[in-house]
């Protein structure tokens, strides 16, 4: 995960376009690979570091916005939109599925790159959150069932006689769960065992 | 009845009333023969003389006096049975004659006076019948007339009915024009009385601006003797005007004259309100399609234009970019550098064809009145001029020759003037008044279109595409009439109005 492994993919059906902006972006040091449609786009752009998608509203196979919402369940990267005739409810529509910005043509190269930056940005994190993520699940991988029942109780601050009583076991033998969990998901403390669970609860 | 001739109610034959006389006397002879034969006693003569004169009349009478006189001299004046007769017997037949011819006298008067008595009787007989017959007539004749005439007021009751009850306003006036009568519905619909629609009082009835029109129509009718008809806004009593169609037709005697002015006035406020909707619909329709085959041409114009702008502006920061720094990528900064120019191109050659996409349209051309189309076009904008509340002033030539044009290009220009005339005078607070002209001149009709707006500046710069002074203008409005009129080989210039605004004018070839 290091600065040169970031791509910018552009999605645009006029080649000056894609020329000015292959260009413009090798100019700034940024790497960038252009495709003239969507079909083209999800057969072989295969973003492994993070990345950037700058969009083109109308595109020859299908719309701009629609690719977007065909893509809302993946992990794709950030959206730039650029149009040559933005309207409100389309900019309004590709803001609220995520897009980092909606550029209308001619569009200043100042705006352009700053968004580009964002978006790059965002999806540095969103990997490491989604690599943090994987991490954990892979931990929770290793739990027993019992394990895996005790620990939102646990996490949800039960104190142990409460959850043993819950789940009809002993005080004793919740404690000796309580310390295999912590153990195989190397949790330093009680507290970062919660933000643990917290955060595979909101995945 | 004193001329009624008597003579023709004697009765008998003068033979006969003679021949009384002849046998009448014999037969006083005869009883005299019988009696004492003393002829100073003669009753049996006057006897006969008295019958003879009563049936026979005053000739007979004379003639059996004659005769008497003869049976007496012949019979019993000594000598008897002669007609010499002794001198001592005269003054006894001169008394007797006298006697008789008295009696005669007397007799003939009261036959006369019974004869007269008679006939006047029978005259008044006769007039009496002739009276009642008359009579009879009379009394059948009143019958009849009677008859007729219940017949005649339950047919102009029935009329009547008709006349008040038709959904309908029904009048009639003098041939002078003058109402002689109005019927109830009116009445009740205006809240006037009858007298108040006389001496043209009427003018209360209809909408002051539409009372002009209808006064042109109906004495135009009156003076030339042909029916009219008008449509105008009718007061009703709480104060609304409701729109109504009037027609008038002439009643006309045999010769010709006209005797009378029928009139019929229809509610058709529901329909002229539709009309009026409609035309406001079509108004607003034609007003968005203008607006959206604006928005399309200019989201077309938008991208094919903004495609290569997009590209020049990335490629001249890139260029830029490439120049920059310790060490310049001039080989990149050229590539740059060229792809401006061939994209700059591009976008010049897109505004090169979307001029002359305006040029193309070849005018469809038809034989048409030019005051129909400004005619047409002011209805089409009737109800905006009402809104922004500008005076149409219409200045049409009368007479003017076809001119040979796409109807629907010229409506376009000239709603395009019209509207650029209407809009020009939107923030202004004066009376904002729109001319609109028409002229022959030269072979050539001449339209104007002049409004008081703040005027155009410079008068050819008004006419370059996507020059605008509106805030959403596109700026090609102008730029496509002008063209429009070029390929009608006519012109279309602008000047400036005095004190302001602007006066627009084209020329379409008229021979």
């Amino acid at each position: 995960m290091t600065q040169q492994s970031e791509t910018i993919f552009v999605v645009d059906d006029d080649f000056r376009v894609r020329e000015a902006l292959v260009d413009l972006f090798a100019s700034k040091n940024l790497h960038c690979v252009a495709f003239a449609s969507a079909a083209e786009y999800l057969r072989l752009a295969n973003p492994s570091g993070p990345s950037c998608l700058v969009l083109d509203v109308s595109l020859p196979d299908i719309n701009g916005l629609e690719l977007q919402s065909s893509m809302v369940r993946t992990d794709h990267p950030p959206i730039v939109f650029i149009t040559g005739h933005g309207d409100i409810p389309s900019s309004v529509r590709a803001m609220k599925a995520g897009a980092i910005d909606f550029l209308t043509k001619p569009w200043s190269v100042e705006e352009l790159l700053q968004a580009v930056r964002q978006a790059l940005e965002r999806d540095r994190l969103q990997r490491r959150a989604r690599a943090e993520l994987m991490e954990l699940e892979g931990k929770v991988a290793t739990l027993t069932p019992r394990e895996r029942e005790v620990l939102p109780l646990v996490a949800s601050g039960f104190q142990n006689k409460q959850a043993a009583a819950q789940l009809g076991i002993s005080e004793v033998t919740l404690q000796i769960h309580r310390s295999k969990i912590m153990q195989k998901m190397k949790a330093a403390s009680l507290a970062d065992l919660v933000r643990m669970a917290a955060k595979l609860e909101a995945k | 009845m004193g001329g009624v001739n008597i003579d023709r109610w004697r009765g008998p034959s003068a033979i006969l009333r003679y021949g009384l006389a002849a046998l009448a006397v014999p037969t006083a002879t005869i009883f005299q023969q019988f009696g004492d034969n003393h002829f100073a006693v003669t009753p049996s003569y006057f006897c006969a003389v008295l019958l003879t004169a009563w049936f026979g009349g005053l000739g007979p009478g004379l003639f059996a006096i004659a005769l008497s006189n003869l049976a007496l001299i012949y019979y019993f004046v000594p000598p008897t049975r002669t007609f010499v007769i002794d001198a001592a017997y005269v003054p006894s037949l001169i008394l007797f004659s006298l006697a008789a011819l008295f009696v005669t006298w007397l007799s003939v008067r009261e036959r006369n006076l019974v004869t007269r008595v008679r006939v006047e009787r029978e005259t008044l007989r006769d007039a009496n019948q002739r009276f009642e017959v008359t009579n009879e007539a009379l009394r059948i004749e009143n019958l009849e007339r009677k008859k007729a005439e219940e017949a005649l007021r339950d047919s102009e009751y029935k009329l009547r009915q008709v006349i008040e009850t038709v959904p309908g306003f029904l009048w009639s006036t003098a041939p002078d024009g003058e109402p002689t009568h109005v019927n109830q519905r009116t009445l009740d619909y205006s809240g006037m009385r009858f007298e108040e629609y006389l001496h043209l009082g009427w003018k209360k009835a209809l909408h002051p601006d539409d009372y002009s029109e209808m006064a042109n129509a109906f004495f135009r009718g009156i003076q030339t003797g042909t029916s009219f008809q008008n449509e105008h806004r009718l007061r009703r009593s709480d104060g609304e005007y409701r729109w109504h169609q009037a027609l008038g037709e002439p009643l006309r005697d045999q010769e010709g004259r006209i005797i009378q002015w029928y009139g019929l006035s229809v509610d058709i406020d529901d329909r002229k309100k539709a009309e009026e909707q409609l035309r406001s619909t079509q108004a607003r329709l034609a007003r968005a399609s203008q607006m959206a085959a604006v928005a399309e041409l200019s989201a077309s114009v938008a991208h094919e234009i903004n495609q290569p702008l997009a590209a020049v502006i990335s490629s001249a920061q890139t260029c830029e970019t490439w120049l920059s720094g310790s060490s310049p990528n001039i080989a990149r900064a050229r590539a740059a550098a060229d792809r401006i120019v061939r994209d700059a191109t591009v976008a010049a050659e897109v505004v090169r064809r979307i001029r002359a996409l305006f040029k193309q349209a070849a005018p469809d051309k038809s034989q048409l009145q030019i005051n129909e189309v400004i005619d047409e076009v002011w209805r089409l904008l009737q109800n905006e001029m009402d809104r922004r509340s500008i005076l149409a002033e219409f200045d049409l030539a009368q007479m003017l020759p076809p001119t040979a044009a796409d109807r629907i290009q010229v409506q376009q220009v000239l709603l395009n003037l019209m509207r650029n005339g209407i809009e020009a005078m939107e923030e202004q607070d004066d009376p904002k008044r729109l001319i609109v002209r028409s002229r022959h001149v030269d072979g050539r009709v001449v339209v104007e279109v002049c409004d008081s707006g703040p005027g155009v500046g410079d008068t050819e710069k008004a006419f370059e595409p996507f020059h605008s002074t509106k805030q959403n203008g596109m700026g090609v409005g102008l730029a496509i009439s002008r063209s429009i009129i070029q390929a009608h080989e006519g012109e279309l210039w602008v000047r400036d109005n005095t004190p302001r605004g602007a006066i627009f004018t084209f020329t379409l070839p008229a021979p």
